[in-house]
């Protein structure tokens, strides 16, 4: 069975098709309506809702409270959690202080985007930080932004929403939730217990069972955040008839850091991956936090993110060009192939259908590298890349001892730019360097035009990278990203 | 007295905790049945033959209609024919509606649509703007407005110049998509609970659709998750197929489209190809100027022809044009046919005369703020529009004064030219633009409104309107005239859903005039009312109408000896008791108005909004991506009813109108078929687009010279106009690769692509220049 509680209450999930979405279980079997469908993609945040799950940090248990898009999210992957939703936040006809907030500073105007937004801003209110981080007015609109940029509204221009988010957050008090803690830790603690099952809905609980499970059932679709798959169902009007559900297999939820590189499970989510990559990899900051919105990088899992081959997925070219290893299973079998060996054509990958992707191993940066990864996209926010370019420079003095260069959104697949690479290594990098290398790159790609960009554009910028990448290098104080300036 | 505060919003409470119901969260009814559209694979050309076996075969599915199932009329254009409710033969855009399939779920419905077999006789489609000017291929006749010999204007004056300036269209994304659903009545009339901006329209073609006349048929609108004109006339397919499906198969029907099928059935805001020919001094002023402005119409003419007629009537903007001759074209194409957006094809020709004006600074090497004051609207005779409109209401002048010194622009704008000389990658930009828009429907008869108010015996107040709730706090605004109206505290006030069964024959809400029209009507109403309440309380105490005082939620009767105070309860009791009529309508109808299309003359407007705002970016010359930095505005909205739904609709239709000019491109490819069909290709601002400095003020002391209620001004379109100060920042910034000596034909929408083309178009005039020079 699969077991969660609705709030404070358990449900026992009664439904066998495994492709209902948690919106539409929500909306049309239990007529709770708060949470409302925007778009039926991930993309608006109008059905954020908020699931609490159990994490152990040091010992304790704690409950770690995260948005997602419930119209992308599979009720089956709500196993051992807590789903809430818009209704439950109010408590003996007292309003949450988000919903308060948002009530005292007209933060709502047609009001139906504001369910999400309230479901957004109650994760916020529940960030591990939150008492702690309010003091910094600038650092907090800044994970506003963040934990709000995936939800769009399309009456208020957001500058009301802002205020409510920041006096919610400066006047915070806790709420019920935290009063009723321990409760729910133990309500999980016991649905825990219970080995969900579901006759088309599958959950592994160890990388052996499902090495198994994908050969025994070759036809059920492998299922992680589902940011992507769903959408075979919601846009494509497809069926899915069994998943297999990855999220529990531990040994693809782990994280192992040694000398030379981290190892991330392939199930890892993306908000995760992106507090351990931009330790060891800072100057990745500032795209991994233009990857999808909040509740996406939630929901996604840097293997998804890798196997799913998109042409202008976030991740692949940063993996490209740091040469990641990949860790390929097959029932009990697993070999390791190196990403840059992985993408063999559009949407094609090395890996077989009996295999799963268990594991990335990420190189740690070596002496005087330097990587610097630039997203660019129409929206600065929750946008899929136009042009994605990851540059990473071994330099010793001014000379490029190793270079490797890889683009999302210039090829069929994420791709290195081998012609440009080899002008660079080897040589010193000035602004001629540049020059020859821009003409390389010219050979390298002929990207095609689509909604989000011509071709013409995607080579021009592609180009400008270097540039900028060159000038980010020799100016270091010059402000060079939009994304960057600060006031004055 | 409640007119003047910052009420919060009538819903508020309901939005935050999800318990306000849109249309798709009322409660489904045992066996209701759900509809989906097929559309048509082509954009041009004829249904050659058409198979549905499939689709009525496929599980769930109840019942499926094509064109021979329509019973009356077929056609549902709003204004003009050409939209036809299902297609019959030709197929005019790619999306149009060829059949529809009832079934016992939406996603049932959905798959079933799949399920058509279709074949065409296709057509080359028209998809290009240029080319239907080229063609004129039209959906009406041109129009034109003239005053004076513009041609010769320009011949004579000391300089010239020619521009042009594309302006893409808006898809509106409300987040609440089209929807509808339809409960049969035991009388063969319908109830259709529609999300929609002009529910009496919707009523009469629903009416005609079934073939019933007006009476039969029941519009129910409580409130949209947002419309933005895009529920004006877009609304009313889903309704009217619900109300069909509903009609033959007896059984409540729900119709709502998927966020896919609202982008590509439904019409957007117009692009426009924009072309001038200025004749100016070397101060900047225009002695005359051609104006051709070309709309993008679609399909069909729905309301294009009073859209372009508001392009026309705002590419003047805030300035007297001098000698004047502007042509408007009404072009088709076979895509969705475009229809009603806030500002409704004003802001599209603003942004023709605000890149003139610009243009005009670059060539004088002035401020273009300096040219924007020279030419603004004076005193007699430059106070007259290109329609022989005298300009009054005209605050413009007042608030750039205000305006210009709050945001501290001249400090700021050599800070910025300095920036820029030591910034060799980003580069900055500001601009100062102004607003007038005219207030009132340009079709006349559009302008009056309707209300019904109930005084029930124990004092509670039950208020009904025209007007429609799209989030833009037209309720509670209304409700807050109707209790300063009776000294009422706004609470005894129930706001309840628009019906035609309870106000017939309303206006859509739209023209910014929801509050102006239905606050009018319900202050008759509400005096019909008190009047009632006088006469018979100066009967009962023997005292004189002076006597009595309707203030702080109490009746005060003034006698000789005493004051009787009497509560609302026990005022309505009494009243009710002696037999008075406790219920009311009201009513009104825009004064002074009137105008002549065929003579291009009159006064289309009541008065003019205004407000300016200044905007400061910073673009990457190098990728072309920007940032809006910091925006100042300040707007009139006279003497403003509820301020804080007022700055709600300033801010918000600032961000609306920023992506707009920004980061909403919407794209077709050589088939017809949109490419930006949702949320993931289609990017309406985000939290992050908004300036981190949003500094927005209400013009203060200047109630509207005109009596409208409560001297207040229309707010819900001319603050989408703001934004051109954004895009003129952002041209700013682009002309600062060349040191502004050349002009940056930037297009709308600036995405980082257009940036980055116009700084390298400019980077690369520059070179020819110098190496010229050299």
């Amino acid at each position: 069975m699969i077991r969660f509680l609705l709030n404070s209450t358990p449900i026992v999930l009664d439904i066998t098709r495994a492709d209902v979405t948690v919106l539409q279980w929500l909306r049309e079997h239990q007529l709770k309506t708060g949470t409302k469908e925007g778009c039926g993609s991930g993309d608006c945040g109008a059905c954020t809702v908020v699931l609490a799950s159990l994490q152990e940090d040091g010992g304790k248990v704690q409950l770690e409270y995260e948005s997602i898009n419930s119209c992308i999210t599979f009720v089956g992957a709500l196993h051992g959690k807590q789903l809430i939703t818009v209704e439950d936040l109010e408590r003996n006809a007292q309003l949450h202080p988000v919903q308060q907030a948002m009530v005292d500073e007209h933060g709502s105007q047609c009001g139906f985007c504001t369910p999400g937004f309230i479901m957004s801003m109650f994760a916020l209110y529940h960030h591990q930080d939150a008492h702690t981080l309010w003091e910094d007015t600038h650092a907090l609109e800044q994970k506003i932004e963040r934990y709000l940029g995936g939800n769009l509204c399309r009456c208020t221009g957001y500058a009301p929403i802002k205020r409510a988010a920041i006096k919610a957050m400066q006047n915070h008090a806790g709420d019920h939730f935290d009063t009723v803690s321990q409760s729910t830790i133990e309500a999980l603690q016991e649905i825990q217990r219970q080995v969900p099952m579901h006759p088309r809905f599958m959950h592994p609980m160890s990388a052996a069972e499902l090495g198994g499970m994908r050969i025994q059932y070759p036809d059920a679709r492998l299922l992680a955040g589902g940011t992507d798959l769903s959408l075979e169902v919601t846009q494509q009007l497809k069926d899915i008839g069994s998943i297999i559900y990855v999220k529990q297999v531990p040994e693809l939820l782990s994280i192992n850091t040694n000398d030379t590189h981290i190892q991330f499970g392939a199930a890892v989510s993306l908000t995760r991956c992106m507090q351990n990559l931009i330790v060891a990899y800072p100057n990745t900051e500032n795209m991994m936090l233009r990857f999808g919105s909040e509740q996406v990088r939630n929901q996604g899992t840097i293997g998804g993110n890798i196997v799913n081959a998109s042409p202008v997925g976030d991740l692949p070219p940063l993996l490209l060009a740091l040469n990641a290893q990949l860790e390929l299973q097959c029932g009990d079998q697993v070999r390791t192939v190196p990403i840059n060996d992985f993408y063999l054509g559009y949407k094609q990958t090395a890996m077989r259908g009996d295999e799963f992707l268990r594991s990335v191993r990420v190189p740690l940066p070596a002496a005087n590298t330097q990587v610097f990864a630039y997203k660019i996209s129409k929206r600065i926010d929750d946008d899929i890349s136009a042009v994605l370019g990851v540059f990473r420079l071994q330099l010793e003095d001014n000379t490029l001892v190793d270079a490797s260069v890889a683009f999302g959104g210039m090829a069929a697949t994420p791709a290195r730019a081998l012609a440009l690479e080899k002008v660079l290594c080897g040589q010193i990098f000035n602004e001629s360097l540049v020059a020859k290398g821009i003409a390389a790159l010219a050979s390298d790609f002929a990207p095609i035009s689509d909604a989000r960009a011509s071709a013409h554009y995607r080579q021009n910028v592609a180009a400008n990278l270097l540039k900028r990448c060159w000038l980010q290098l020799s100016k270091a104080d010059a402000c060079l990203q939009v994304g960057d300036y600060v006031g004055g | 007295m409640s007119a003047g505060k910052p009420l919060e919003h009538d819903s508020a409470r309901g939005h935050v905790t999800g318990l306000a119901h849109y249309v798709d969260d009322l409660t489904p009814q045992a066996g209701q049945l759900h509809v989906a559209i097929g559309g048509a694979a082509i954009a041009c050309g004829e249904i050659a033959s058409i198979d549905l076996s499939a689709v009525s075969k496929a599980p769930g599915v109840v019942d499926v209609i094509s064109f021979n199932d329509l019973p009356a009329l077929t056609d549902i254009g709003p204004v003009f024919p050409g939209d036809p409710l299902l297609v019959e033969k030709n197929i005019e855009f790619m999306g149009q509606a060829i059949f529809a399939v009832a079934a016992s779920s939406i996603r049932a419905a959905q798959q079933a649509v799949l399920l058509a077999q279709i074949t065409y006789n296709e057509s080359t489609p028209l998809l290009e703007l240029n080319q239907a000017i080229d063609n004129q291929t039209y959906v009406r006749p041109p129009h034109t407005m003239q005053r004076g010999d513009a041609a010769k204007a320009i011949a004579a004056a000391p300089h010239k110049l020619i521009g042009s300036i594309v302006v893409g269209g808006q898809e509106h994304f409300y987040l609440e998509g089209q929807v509808a659903k339809c409960v049969p009545d035991d009388d063969g009339g319908v109830c259709v609970y529609s999300s929609n901006q002009n529910p009496t329209e919707t009523q009469h073609l629903i009416a005609g659709v079934l073939g019933l006349p007006m009476n039969k048929v029941t519009l129910v609108t409580r409130r949209m998750g947002g419309g933005f004109g895009g529920k004006e006339t877009q609304a009313a397919q889903v309704a009217a197929l619900a109300s069909l499906f509903a009609v033959r198969n007896r059984v409540s029907v729900s119709c709502r489209l998927s966020r896919r099928d609202d982008m590509c059935f439904t019409g957007k805001r117009h692009p426009f190809l924009n072309h001038y020919s200025v004749g100016f001094d070397d101060e900047g002023r225009i002695h005359g100027i051609e104006h051709q402005l070309a709309g993008q119409c679609g399909n069909s003419p729905d309301l294009s022809d009073a859209i372009v007629d508001r392009a026309m009537f705002h590419c003047d903007n805030a300035y007297y044009l001098g000698d004047v001759k502007i042509n408007g074209l009404r072009c088709k194409s076979n895509t969705v046919s475009n229809t009603a957006f806030r500002g409704f094809g004003g802001p599209q020709g603003m942004m023709a005369i605000e890149a003139a004006i610009d243009q005009i600074a670059y060539a004088l090497n002035k401020d273009p703020l300096s040219v924007r004051k020279t030419n603004f609207y004076g005193e007699s005779p430059r106070n007259i529009t290109p329609y022989h409109q005298a300009v009054t209401t005209f605050t413009v002048p007042k608030i750039i004064e205000q305006l210009e010194a709050s945001s501290d622009y001249a400090n700021r704008r050599s800070a910025i030219r300095q920036f820029n000389r030591t910034s060799p990658i980003l580069k900055k930009g500001i601009a100062l633009t102004p607003v007038k828009f005219g207030i009132s429907f340009t079709v006349t008869h559009l302008n009056q409104g309707g209300a019904l108010v109930h005084l029930y015996s124990d004092g509670s107040v039950q208020l009904n309107h025209g007007g429609t709730e799209m989030g833009q706090g037209l309720m509670v605004k209304v409700a807050q005239v109707t209790a300063t109206t009776l000294g009422m505290d706004i609470n005894r006030i129930h706001i309840t859903a628009t019906r035609t069964d309870k106000v017939p024959n309303t206006s859509a809400t739209a023209a910014s005039s929801g509050s102006d029209i239905n606050g009018m009507a319900a202050q008759d109403a509400a005096n019909t009312i008190k009047r009632r309440l006088i006469s018979f309380l100066t009967q009962l105490h023997e005292v004189g109408e002076e006597d009595i005082v309707f203030a702080n939620d109490t009746v005060s009767v003034n006698a000789a000896n005493n004051t009787h105070n009497y509560t609302w309860p026990e005022l309505a009791k009494a009243a009710y008791m002696a037999r008075v009529q406790l219920s009311a309508t009201g009513f009104y109808k825009t004064p002074k108005i009137h105008y002549d299309r065929d003579k291009a003359a009159g006064r289309p407007f009541l008065y003019y909004a205004n407000g300016a705002a200044v905007s400061e970016v910073i673009i990457d010359t190098l990728t072309g991506e920007y940032k809006l930095l910091r925006c100042d505005i300040l707007h009139d909205v006279g003497q403003s009813i509820n301020p804080s739904i007022d700055i709600g609709q300033i801010e918000g239709g600032f961000i609306q109108g920023l992506g707009w000019l920004t980061s909403e491109e919407l794209q077709w490819n050589d088939k017809g078929r949109l490419t930006t069909d949702g949320p993931a290709t289609y990017k309406v601002p985000a939290i992050g687009d908004a300036p981190a400095q949003f500094n927005v003020a209400l013009l203060q002391d200047t109630p509207n010279e005109e009596a409208t209620v409560f001297r207040s001004k229309a707010v819900g379109e001319p603050p989408l106009m703001l934004a051109i100060s954004a895009f003129n920042a952002i041209r700013d910034a682009i002309g600062s690769v060349a040191d502004h000596t050349i002009f940056p034909n930037l297009n709308s929408p600036a995405t980082p692509e257009e940036i980055l083309r116009v700084c390298d178009e400019v980077r690369a005039m520059r070179a020819l220049t110098r190496n010229e020079e050299s």
